[in-house]
């Protein structure tokens, strides 16, 4: 009676929040589902007949989450999944409910859920996972958090006695890898890795873990591709990265718009042209062929899926607006802008950018994190930045102390002015390169929404 | 001319940002022609200090902090002594605490600090998370650069940051604290002092980072390297600082804006 009642007063608020275009509504209805039955989510998650995925990780959730979500649907099975950052558990509850009867039978075969590193341990409580995915640990909102050690104790004790399930690491990740030891020997663990020479860095920028979780020494990496990902042994414990299961080769990049690369499982191999760059998008289509392949669906469907995926939710994602093509890359931690520049550099053009930092709740309140990202190799290669957002003169400063052209940069407090302006701006066959944090790429694409370059995103669950 | 700093533990203790104190020091010589030396310090080895303008030191995770209090404990007798002879040092959050007198943890531990602070932290289980201003105007008062420059007048002495920690530092009773709190939790949460001050040496909580938004209190830390080098005839000239003092107000208006969250 009581998952009823819950059920149906979510649906409900669902409903409200709809006609009245009060939002997505993503939260709402499963806080309140949640305070009638706090049990609600187990109880409709155990009666998905292929069980819940959950990836976790700081970067690169909802991308993976959306191209495994497209192989799962192509081989025909009927996926539930959240999206669009309501990954706390009170968001899951309200997918849930949406996509399920009243007496709590869900529509579909399996769950897909992108969750937050800090709800781990209550997702893993409620969610009855069958697979769980964990991505990378960064710096990233280290002021809801704490520090980047304790998100990695929190992860580890979610695992913590979980019985016949299977976890995937990211081998070239030490502090992922080191999971390993947490997981019980009833579940499997399997890695995935590249295998690499190519795009190797030696940059310091976002080095954040260069110790051994095991035993405190210094980890020495005879390869890093980006940040502390990389091939690693410890050198005073046995600690090393462990061999993967799944990896990627051959990988070559083309600015923004396509990568190739070489997917094998040992056995067999895919190759691949995707339609996302950049070598964080390389280990999200990884982590994704690693489930499809750990699920078992067949190696042709995937690499037909990987191919046709673009961007998730404001992930590098390309807008037609008046005539004027816009990319909008979210940035949200050091290493994530780091890669969004970098990637953007390997084309050659200069570029015009919106830069928006906001400094709400969702993009995390300590702005300090620009000050670790490694924007000094914007290198002057750029015709405009436009500054804006909450925090915006912070980032005009940030780019000042990059050593680049001030007189180049602009600073306009409100995103949606900057945006009218940068796209004022702009000449023929330019692009704009707009790179939000959070709250600002939902302001941003608010407007863009209203002027009728892009659909509702809750729409876009379905 | 040219200064040199020695940056303690950079791998170690980085956190939030902090590198960005570095690169405020660096970028402000730079443009002033001052060259800049950083020698990084690691654990296990040995320096000589005695050619030292300014210590560096940052804060970091708890398992950075244990890693390098058995070293910086070695040290610290030659950082103690450069410091009695006028060199500046900048200590930021667990950086800050290792400058105290001890750090005691949750389960009563006492790891030693190199007691440059008279000052002393134990921990807690409350963690102090946000925006931050201090009123400076008290505490600096006998800064002689601050009135060079007619800071006094321009930035209000005020320094603007970001708070994250679950230490509670007290002070002695000859400590000199860096500036009162104006908003946030300071030392020891109560909000009534931030950071503290001994001849040259400064310790804060302040993240943000600290001295690219503050360009009065990194001059400060220059002038006083220059004149521990070069003799107290040192100047420095001034520079343009819109695009700073901008950062800063913005800084200043969102510690009353943001809303903050506690979890």
């Amino acid at each position: 009676m009581r998952k009823f009642f819950a059920i149906l007063i979510g649906k409900l608020i669902i409903t409200i929040t709809r006609i009245t275009r009060r939002g997505g509504g993503s939260a709402l209805p499963g806080l309140v589902a949640l305070k009638i039955d706090p049990k609600l989510v187990s109880k409709i998650t155990e009666r998905l007949s292929n069980g819940p995925v959950i990836i976790t990780g700081t970067n690169g959730k909802t991308t993976t989450a959306k191209y495994l979500s497209e192989i799962l649907k192509a081989s025909g099975l009927k996926v539930i999944a959240n999206g669009s950052g309501s990954n706390m558990l009170r968001g899951i509850a309200s997918t849930l409910i949406e996509r399920s009867s009243l007496f709590g039978r869900p529509k579909g075969d399996i769950g897909l859920f992108e969750i937050d590193e800090a709800t781990m341990p209550e997702a893993t409580a409620n969610i009855n996972p069958k697979y769980i995915l964990v991505t990378n640990l960064f710096r990233d909102q280290l002021d809801r958090y704490g520090e980047l050690d304790k998100t990695a104790t929190i992860i580890a004790s979610s695992l913590k006695g979980l019985k016949g399930i299977n976890v995937i690491l990211n081998a070239d990740d030490p502090l992922v890898a080191s999971l390993s030891n947490q997981v019980d020997r009833a579940s499997k663990v399997t890695y995935f890795g590249l295998d690499e020479n190519r795009y190797l860095t030696s940059s310091k920028a976002s080095f954040d873990s260069k110790d051994c979780i095991l035993c405190g020494r210094e980890l020495n990496f005879s390869k890093r591709y980006y940040a502390h990902l990389g091939e690693y042994s410890c050198s005073n414990c046995d600690f090393k990265r462990p061999y993967p299961d799944y990896i990627a080769s051959g990988i070559s990049l083309n600015g923004i718009k396509e990568a190739r690369v070489n997917f094998s499982n040992q056995k067999n191999v895919i190759s691949a042209t995707l339609k996302l760059s950049g070598l964080y998008n390389i280990y999200n289509a990884l982590g994704a062929y690693s489930l499809s392949e750990t699920i078992g669906i067949a190696d042709a469907l995937t690499q037909g899926v990987l191919e046709n995926v673009s961007a998730a939710f404001g992930r590098m994602e390309k807008i037609e607006f008046k005539g004027k093509e816009i990319y909008l890359l979210l940035i949200k931690n050091p290493i994530g802008f780091t890669q969004v520049i970098e990637t953007l550099s390997t084309d050659g053009n200069a570029k015009n950018f919106l830069i928006c930092l906001n400094d709400n709740f969702a993009d995390g309140t300590d702005v300090s994190w620009i000050w670790d990202a490694d924007l000094e190799t914007l290198n002057n290669d750029f015709n405009s930045i436009i500054c804006s957002g909450t925090r915006s003169h912070d980032m005009t400063l940030r780019l000042k102390y990059a050593d680049l052209d001030t007189s180049k940069i602009e600073t306009i407090e409100d995103s949606v002015t900057a945006l009218s302006k940068a796209l004022d701006k702009l000449g023929a066959k330019e692009t704009l390169y707009i790179l939000p944090t959070y709250t600002a790429m939902l302001e941003i694409r608010k407007y863009l929404t209203k002027e009728g370059a892009v659909a509702g995103f809750w729409e876009e669950q379905k | 001319m040219k200064i040199k700093i020695y940056h303690l533990y950079p791998d170690a203790m980085n956190l939030y940002g902090d590198w960005g104190n570095i690169l405020a020091i660096q970028k402000r010589c730079e443009w002033r022609q001052i060259q800049t030396e950083i020698i990084e310090v690691k654990v296990g080895e040995n320096y000589n200090f005695d050619d030292a303008d300014i210590f560096f030191l940052g804060g970091g995770q708890d398992r950075g902090q244990i890693l390098i209090s058995k070293d910086l404990g070695l040290k610290g007798k030659q950082i103690k002594e450069a410091i009695e002879k006028d060199t500046v040092a900048l200590t930021i959050c667990g950086g800050y605490q290792l400058f105290g007198k001890h750090f005691k943890t949750a389960n009563g531990t006492e790891i030693p600090g190199i007691s440059v602070f008279d000052a002393w932290t134990e921990a807690s289980t409350e963690r102090m998370i946000g925006n931050v201003l201090v009123d400076c105007r008290a505490t600096t008062s006998n800064w002689e650069n601050m009135h060079r420059f007619g800071l006094v007048e321009k930035m209000h002495a005020t320094l603007v940051g970001f708070e994250n920690h679950s230490g509670k530092t007290h002070l002695g009773n000859n400590a000199k604290p860096l500036g009162h709190i104006i908003r946030g939790y300071g030392n020891d949460g109560t909000g009534n002092f931030e950071g503290c001050q001994y001849r040259n040496a400064f310790g804060t909580y302040l993240h943000g980072s600290l001295l690219p938004k503050n360009p009065w209190f990194t001059d400060h830390i220059i002038l006083l390297a220059l004149r521990h080098r070069y003799g107290s005839d040192s100047e420095l000239p001034q520079l343009d600082d819109a695009i700073e003092i901008a950062a800063h107000n913005e800084a200043k208006e969102r510690v009353y804006t943001a809303k903050t969250v506690h979890i």
